[in-house]
């Protein structure tokens, strides 16, 4: 019976942390407020005007546009066209999809482009134009961002651009020629990234319309925003490993949420190798040869002047002698190549150039403190280190 | 990018050929690694191999798990496959074979117990809650991260609880033509409709926000998905936006080789989506794949247990990688399969496998190449190392071939003739040519290292 009670808590807290679910923002009121003022500014003057959003990942930017959406405000007053840039096909296509937005028919993109202005120089509802993740709309010259927010000084035009992305400066950067004009230039508002005081309150907010605020302690809590808000303050992050930290506990059997559980759990997501379920010591190890390779390259590094470049080919010729000494049977170029893709994959290395060849240049990743975490011998590395007969041809 | 890792014995020119499909440049094929059919160059290659005559069999194109591999995979065994499967095998060495094949996995992989019970409750925890969530497995090639999955998956058919609970959709990045088009199988998959990729890319945006409560929960497999990573990210950006949408019951499980290919590849909103659910398939240690192996031999005496070992060892060395491992036991098999039914595989013949193998392409390649070409390696080679640069330039290395070929006593090719041998060896991608210059002062590199050059020729003379 209790069991069965435990369980659905930990259902519905797990619902009620999922990163889609939205009811209330905290830690977003004044952004939002800003936004609000901006659009009750342009109700009362009718002038177009332009903003652009710019924040890190998971800092509540679409979902704070998807709140106001929702409100009277923007509801009575506004034509809502919302894009999300990164789920259309290709750039072309926001014109169709804003025309189809707009319910003004579909057709070739000039076709399109000429129905939208038409739109714009005739008499309209305001249209509040949100168009997400705006970066993906950059071409060559800029001719689609350019387009876009140049819409608003079209004399009768009605409407409220806002772009979002993730870069601070993208207008900026894309999109110089805005300056010009004072009454091109785009407003402003920034998503700083959460601290951890904001992502404490959200996952505890959460917890809290879930009923369930008690499964887990207030101090974890405070533990795992800070930890988080110290790396990167993406509340996706914060949500996730609270996720996983009931996750775990349900499969305990007294189905309590300790401090050292979050602690297992973020030691696990940040620890060198990045990977949860990550537990046992001793198989982080690289396969014998590859050691080889990464001491081979190590040698050549801390032999060579700083300008040498490192290609392939050279590392093969320490490798195939420190393999010769250790009697080790290796003669064939690729695959040598392969265990080199094999240490890139893993990130120890990072090889230049489309084709891998004898010729491609080699770039060590790691340093050398977290190559002797994964080699099986320390003594090893020593010994090829101090070698210096490796070097001679 | 992330190179596909997993093309074992190919070489650069190889690759070059499959990603643009360039059409060989000499019709010499005999000495060249690019001409176009995979089996030729596999038959001159191998064809220096003792008693594997099997291996002149036309290239297979059987339809794979993982198409990475095919390259790979272009051996004696691939071939072999075929018709072992349309007979049914009898003696123990044949039994053997098919039980060594990749695909008569067995339904429990052993060593991946621990892989699978956190895919296992990971998946039915979502089903069952109606949660949407992601996953991401990474590993090298060959370490069962495509088998467990399917073998998660299969037992949750089978369970009939879950059974109608949950729909599976599985893309594979390298199936696709373009990443787009992982939109349009995804859609066909769900529905049964074909559409075009940026119609079906519309139906599924509204599929899964629409919080539709009947709808079963969806599990989606992107395999290789780094394949689908393209310069803007947004098909992967789009894919794992679904999870996002709440009551969308979408659970994304995708598999890639690289690592850190959220931090170094995916851009930072991509990565927040991916969330960080990880699984790492770290490569199957020697006693490991020890146990794979003997797990596939049970009640099967035709192995030596060393035999087993040695291969183990091998590729618990270079890779760890299970598919390695059990193609070098079949071609150990095929080794003796002719001559003797009934008889043990030897540490011998799993040696003289491994040789083949590790002789490798290029000294085979050195070894096919025409007399002169041969001097006109050693003299890049000598020029090469007495001046420690990579680049000479074909000048020198003619300068230098006089000498060897006065030391030889042979009569001294032209100077057209030794840009003609530039061009054989470029193409055979034994040397490197520099672009836009036909004259003889072009740069010229080896591709082979000296060790190779030294190696093949020193045997060839005995
Ligand atoms: N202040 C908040 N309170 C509660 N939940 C929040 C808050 N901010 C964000 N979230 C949650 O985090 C999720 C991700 O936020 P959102 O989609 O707005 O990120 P974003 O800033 O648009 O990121 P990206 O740049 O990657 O698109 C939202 O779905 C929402 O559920
Ligand atoms: N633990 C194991 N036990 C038995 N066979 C295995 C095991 N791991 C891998 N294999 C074999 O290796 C093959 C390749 O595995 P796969 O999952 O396709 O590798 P990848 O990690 O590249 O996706 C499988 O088809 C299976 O036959
Ligand atoms: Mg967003
Ligand atoms: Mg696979």
């Amino acid at each position: 019976m209790t069991d069965s009670q435990t369980k659905s808590s930990f259902g519905t807290a797990l619902l009620n942390l999922h990163s889609g679910y939205t009811d209330s923002l905290p830690g977003r009121e004044k952004h939002i407020d800003c936004l609000k003022s901006f659009l009750k500014k342009h109700i009362k003057d009718h002038h177009s005007v332009s903003m652009y959003i710019s924040g890190p990942p998971g800092t509540g930017k679409t979902v704070s546009l998807h709140s106001l959406f929702a409100s009277d405000l923007v509801t009575d007053n506004f034509t809502l066209v919302y894009v999300n840039c990164s789920m259309i096909k290709s750039a072309n296509r926001v014109y169709a999809k804003i025309a189809e937005m707009l319910k003004i028919g579909s057709g070739t993109q000039r076709e399109c482009i000429s129905n939208i202005e038409q739109y714009l120089k005739t008499k309209h509802k305001s249209i509040l134009m949100v168009l997400d993740e705006i970066d993906q709309l950059s071409s060559k010259n800029q001719s689609i961002l350019y387009q876009i927010f140049e819409w608003p000084i079209i004399p009768q035009s009605n409407i409220v651009v806002i772009g979002i992305a993730n870069s601070l400066d993208l207008t900026d950067r894309l999109l110089p020629m805005l300056k010009t004009k004072v009454s091109l230039q785009p407003e402003l508002l920034n998503f700083p990234p959460y601290t951890k005081t904001e992502l404490a309150n959200i996952i505890s907010h959460r917890l809290k319309n879930a009923g369930v605020a008690e499964i887990f302690p207030a101090n974890a809590i405070q533990l795992l925003s800070a930890k988080i808000a110290s790396i990167r303050g993406d509340i996706r992050y914060a949500l996730d490993v609270t996720r996983r930290v009931i996750e775990l506990a349900d499969d305990k059997i007294d189905k309590k949420i300790e401090l050292n559980d979050v602690i297992a759990v973020l030691n696990n997501v940040y620890s060198t190798s990045g990977a949860l379920d990550n537990d046992d010591e001793n198989s982080e190890k690289l396969p014998l040869q590859q050691e080889f390779v990464v001491c081979a390259l190590l040698l050549l590094l801390s032999s060579g002047k700083k300008s040498q470049v490192i290609t392939i080919g050279k590392v093969f010729n320490v490798f195939t002698t420190i393999c010769k000494k250790r009697n080790v049977q290796v003669r064939d170029l690729s695959e040598f190549i392969t265990m080199c893709s094999l240490l890139e994959t893993r990130g120890v290395i990072k090889i230049l150039g489309q084709n891998i060849n004898r010729l491609s240049k080699v770039l060590l990743l790691w340093d050398k403190n977290e190559v002797d975490d994964v080699l099986h011998d320390k003594q090893l590395l020593v010994d090829v280190l101090n070698d210096k007969s490796l070097l001679i041809q | 990018m992330v190179d596909s890792p997993s093309e074992y014995s190919t070489t650069p020119c190889t690759r070059q050929r499959l990603k643009n499909g360039r059409p060989p440049r000499t019709k010499r094929t005999r000495q060249s690694i690019t001409s176009r059919s995979g089996s030729k160059v596999r038959r001159s290659i191998l064809g220096d191999i003792p008693e594997n005559k099997e291996i002149e069999i036309s290239t297979p194109k059987t339809p794979r798990k993982t198409p990475k591999t095919h390259v790979k995979n272009l051996t004696a065994s691939a071939s072999k496959r075929l018709d072992s499967g349309a007979k049914i095998p009898c003696s123990p060495l044949e039994k053997a074979r098919a039980n060594l094949h990749l695909h008569a996995a067995p339904k429990h992989l052993p060593c991946r117990e621990v892989e699978y019970k956190s895919i296992h409750s990971f998946l039915v925890r979502k089903i069952n809650d109606e949660l949407t969530g992601s996953m991401y497995i990474c590993g090298v090639p060959g370490t069962g991260k495509t088998a467990t999955v399917k073998r998660v998956i299969d037992s949750l058919n089978a369970d009939l609880l879950m059974k109608h609970s949950f729909k599976f959709v599985e893309i594979n990045g390298l199936r696709l033509a373009n990443p787009h088009q992982a939109f349009s199988v995804i859609w066909k998959e769900l529905t049964g409709e074909t559409v075009s990729s940026s119609r079906a890319q519309t139906l599924l945006n509204d599929h899964f926000s629409n919080k539709k409560v009947k709808e079963l929960s969806t599990i989606l497999l992107v395999d290789e998905v780094d394949h689908i990573c393209n310069r803007k990210q947004d098909v992967v950006y789009n894919i794992l936006d679904w999870p996002s949408q709440t009551g969308s019951k979408v659970v994304v499980i995708t598999i890639a080789n690289t690592m850190d290919l959220p931090e170094r590849v995916l851009r930072g909103c991509v990565t927040s989506r991916m969330g960080l659910t990880r699984l790492v398939f770290k490569p199957y240690t020697f006693q490991q794949l020890q146990e794979i192996i003997m797990n596939r031999l049970i009640g099967n005496s035709s192995f030596d247990p060393d035999a087993v070992q040695l291969v183990a060892r091998k590729v618990a060395s270079v890779s760890g990688d299970a598919r390695r491992a059990l193609d070098i036991c079949r071609r150990a098999i095929d080794l003796v399969k002719s001559e003797d039914e009934s008889q043990l595989i030897t540490i011998n013949h799993v040696n003289q496998v491994l040789n083949a193998i590790l002789s490798g392409v290029r000294v085979t390649a050195i070894r096919c190449c025409c007399l002169f070409e041969q001097f006109f390696l050693r003299a890049l080679r000598d020029v090469t190392s007495s001046t420690g640069i990579e680049h000479s330039t074909i000048d020198s290395v003619y300068t230098q071939l006089k000498t060897i070929c006065l030391l030889e006593g042979e009569e001294l090719p032209n100077e057209q003739q030794v840009l003609m041998m530039a061009y054989r060896l470029r193409d055979s991608g034994l040397t490197f040519l520099e672009k836009k210059r036909w004259d003889i002062f072009r740069k010229v590199s080896l591709n082979v290292s000296p060790e190779d050059i030294s190696y093949a020729l020193d045997k060839y003379n005995d």
